[in-house]
């Protein structure tokens, strides 16, 4: 099976610890990281937070999370609360847009962390298949990157069937703890 | 206008031992040690958090509330041992879309792409760096 099969790396993503993330490819569109300077990238997650914080569908993912009501608040507040990032889902060299359609709200430790192995996972094959034995200067990129395919402006990932890192397909007691806790409207 | 130094959540400065422990642990696992200007920086508070800027100390922090674990220097650049962009650095920090990377061959601070590792900025000290990313 090539190792840039679609296949192959939704069994990644899977073994990585998401196997239900839906995943889409994206095209290159510079050879050079595009990068949104804090500036700009402060202001569209004030705007973005706002929207989410005030959005029902948004705010049931939020107590999904077991997000408590103070992170909430920050939120409404257009600021993150710790281990939360806003991430382009779609990345900005590979045709995504520095814009609220593009984000992405997701808990930091782990699914972010595991999100970016995901994807540098296959820049490092790519740049290894390329003869490149040093990486000293970074990978190359390859033509074409499998990144998630999420429509939702909230990472859920209970409803997406986490698993727990045992693989043993139950999510651990603590996330469930503070799911039921979070959908009873209590604090932590 | 937003400044990230608004909400930046600092921790306990760190002790001299538990400096010299961690500058210990960094050379054993063929990593550099820390810059002095980013241990004034520990010296102040032992990590930071600013939304999705974090700065990693000597020591983890457990959140109770949010059920997670702020990792600390040394397990946190334990993971991307096997990535040899790493040899003669450390990095120091990331956010939702870069790394904060300790260059010791060439005494800088990069930001470096999270999914490449290609280097994007550079900056002589740690104050640039911070007042790039607005929490100075």
């Amino acid at each position: 099976m090539s190792t840039l099969s679609f296949a192959f790396w939704q069994n990644e993503m899977a073994r990585m610890g998401l196997p239900e993330m839906p995943l889409k490819d994206a095209q290159k569109t510079s050879e050079n990281p595009v990068f949104c300077e804090p500036s700009t990238y402060h202001t569209l997650v004030h705007a973005f937070l706002k929207k989410v914080g005030f959005d029902h569908k948004d705010m049931q993912d939020l107590w999904r999370i077991s997000l408590t009501r103070e992170g909430i608040i920050q939120i409404r507040e257009g600021k993150l609360p710790e281990n939360l990032d806003v991430i382009f889902k779609v990345p900005l060299d590979y045709g995504g847009e520095a814009n609220m359609e593009n984000m992405l709200l997701i808990q930091t430790h782990p699914f972010v962390d595991i999100l970016f192995k995901f994807m540098r996972e296959q820049c490092k094959r790519y740049h290894q298949s390329e003869g490149e034995k040093s990486a000293l200067y970074g990978y190359k990129k390859p033509p074409k990157l499998f990144v998630p395919d999420l429509n939702r402006r909230v990472f859920v990932p209970a409803m997406l069937g986490w698993t727990s890192p045992a693989g043993n397909g139950a999510t651990d007691r603590m996330t469930q703890a503070g799911i039921s806790i979070a959908s009873e409207g209590r604090d932590v | 206008m937003f400044r990230a130094k608004d909400c930046f959540k600092t921790f306990d400065p760190v002790s001299k031992e538990q400096l010299k422990l961690i500058q210990g642990a960094l050379k054993n696992n063929r990593l550099i040690p820390l810059p002095e200007d980013y241990c004034d920086f520990l010296n102040e508070s032992n990590g930071g958090i600013c939304g999705d800027i974090e700065f990693y100390g000597t020591a983890e922090h457990f959140f109770k509330k949010r059920f997670f674990t702020f990792p600390d220097i040394v397990n946190y650049n334990k993971r991307y041992l096997d990535d040899s962009f790493l040899f003669n650095r450390v990095i120091i920090g990331q956010d939702s879309q870069v790394f904060f990377i300790y260059d010791g061959q060439k005494k800088t601070y990069l930001i470096c792409d999270r999914i490449s590792f290609i280097p994007i900025k550079a900056f002589r000290i740690f104050e640039d760096l911070k007042k790039y990313l607005m929490i100075d």
